[in-house]
């Protein structure tokens, strides 16, 4: 099903940090692309190490964001309403990082990565207010893995005992 | 304890011994000898004694409401809260103290509550939390964001899900990582900042767990326009006498064990910008 109304992308852009303030002349043009699309529960949503097609805002619901290490699968972080997923359809190598699979009922507003690239190669500056807000996410979601990766409550960093 | 040798322990007895994880009790202790047990108020710590091997500074989390008992919930990191972790009921241990500044409970009255937990963090704050349940209708919204480093290492499981039912309550749990059974979120314990509804202007928000996450936390309050006045935190140094004499935990001007642990951001928040660069 398309996302067919200015309303419904307009009011998006509120919620997701990716549309904040984006110049309302752009929205007409993001409508093109974009589509509502569901997903059941546990259902994969993509996996990892496929073609990446599509870039997804997430309307509502939880998603896990999951790879293989030591021989299970481990869940690397989850993602809910007003987040970003499936970065990777905005490169030319269109590959998925990880697996993406809904842990609820989730809804999505999808946008098709190649429609995406080239409305960006044709209208740059739309280009760079999406890219300029997504190096702002992907800066936070490095500086949250960051956090991660310090084992802050490791034995080394143990409080009080 | 009489206050004319602070640094002699009291012998209380061991009562209970929960296994919270791997490497994780609570010890509940009790009087021995026909002695009094210290009170103490939310946030105070005690120097608890394993005879032979050493003392540590271990911030008491049980419920100040129940004179009777002190509560310690004591992760195994060295040898001495090792050797605690390994106690069975009727053993016996040394404790000076209460010690320290304690939580603002009571000037909190009114208020939202907010409370960013981290690790063994959860510990010190939970008797806020036992307070709160025993006076809900004094407290505006009551929300415990807590992290941990994986769903194995969560403190205190049933009490979670009790306070999550408490009236206008809401507990956020997440972890550093997981497997794929996990049903919860798994991300640094900031994130959970976006299920906050926070009003800033009422709320009073305390954090304690590892440095670096408080950091963290101080700055999600503050960028959520919750002022440093209205922020609190539990502070962790090397305390060895407890009561200001010798020095070890002195940060600054302050000392930890007597100035401490906990404080107003206000009053901490340039010695940790030297650290931080906040």
């Amino acid at each position: 099903m398309r996302v067919n109304r200015i309303e419904e992308l307009a009011r998006a852009a509120e919620t997701y940090p990716l549309l904040a303030d984006l110049p309302p002349e752009h929205l007409p043009k993001l409508l093109e692309i974009a589509e509502e699309r569901w997903f059941e529960e546990n259902e994969i949503i993509f996996p990892e190490g496929a073609r990446s097609e599509r870039l997804f805002l997430i309307a509502s619901g939880r998603i896990a964001l999951e790879t293989m290490a030591g021989g299970q699968r481990i869940v690397i972080q989850t993602l809910g309403a007003g987040d970003t997923m499936g970065w990777s359809a905005l490169t030319e190598t269109t590959t998925t990082h990880f697996q993406a699979r809904a842990l609820t009922r989730v809804q999505t507003i999808a946008f098709d990565g190649v429609a995406l690239r080239v409305a960006f190669k044709e209208n740059h500056n739309l280009g760079f207010e999406i890219m300029k807000r997504l190096l702002a996410l992907v800066t936070e979601r490095l500086d949250h893995t960051r956090m991660q990766l310090i084992d802050m409550y490791g034995k080394r960093a143990a409080k009080r005992s | 304890m009489s206050l004319a040798d602070p640094m002699c322990p009291l012998l209380v007895r061991i009562s209970e011994v929960v296994r919270e994880t791997h490497d994780t009790c609570t010890l509940t202790t009790v009087a021995a000898n026909g002695e009094r047990l210290p009170s103490f108020l939310p946030g105070q710590f005690s120097m608890v004694s394993e005879f032979g091997t050493g003392e540590i500074p271990i911030s008491i989390s049980g419920d100040a409401e129940m004179p009777d008992q002190l509560v310690y919930t004591i992760r195994s990191v060295g040898k001495v809260s090792d050797a605690l972790i390994r106690h069975k009921p009727g053993d016996y241990i040394g404790l000076r103290g209460s010690f320290g500044t304690a939580w603002p409970v009571k000037a909190a009255r009114g208020q939202d509550l907010l409370l960013v937990a981290g690790g063994i963090g959860l510990a010190p704050l939970r008797p806020v939390i036992s307070h709160i349940a025993r006076h809900r209708n004094d407290y505006g919204r009551f929300l415990l964001l807590y992290g941990a480093r994986t769903p194995k290492d969560l403190l205190f499981r049933k009490q979670l899900r009790a306070w999550g039912k408490l009236h206008d309550a809401q507990v956020h749990i997440t972890v550093d990582g997981a497997d794929s059974k996990w049903r919860g979120h798994v991300g640094v314990v900031t994130r959970l900042f976006d299920f906050a509804a926070l009003r800033p202007e009422r709320t009073i928000a305390m954090t304690c767990g590892p440095e670096i996450m408080m950091h963290f936390a101080i700055r999600a309050l503050r960028a959520r326009n919750v002022v440093n006045d209205r922020i609190f935190l539990s502070m962790e140094r090397n305390m060895k006498c407890a009561v200001g004499f010798c020095g070890h935990c002195q940060m600054g001007p302050l000392f930890i064990c007597k100035d401490g642990p906990v404080f107003a951001y206000s009053q901490v928040d340039r010695w940790l910008e030297r650290h931080h660069e906040l």
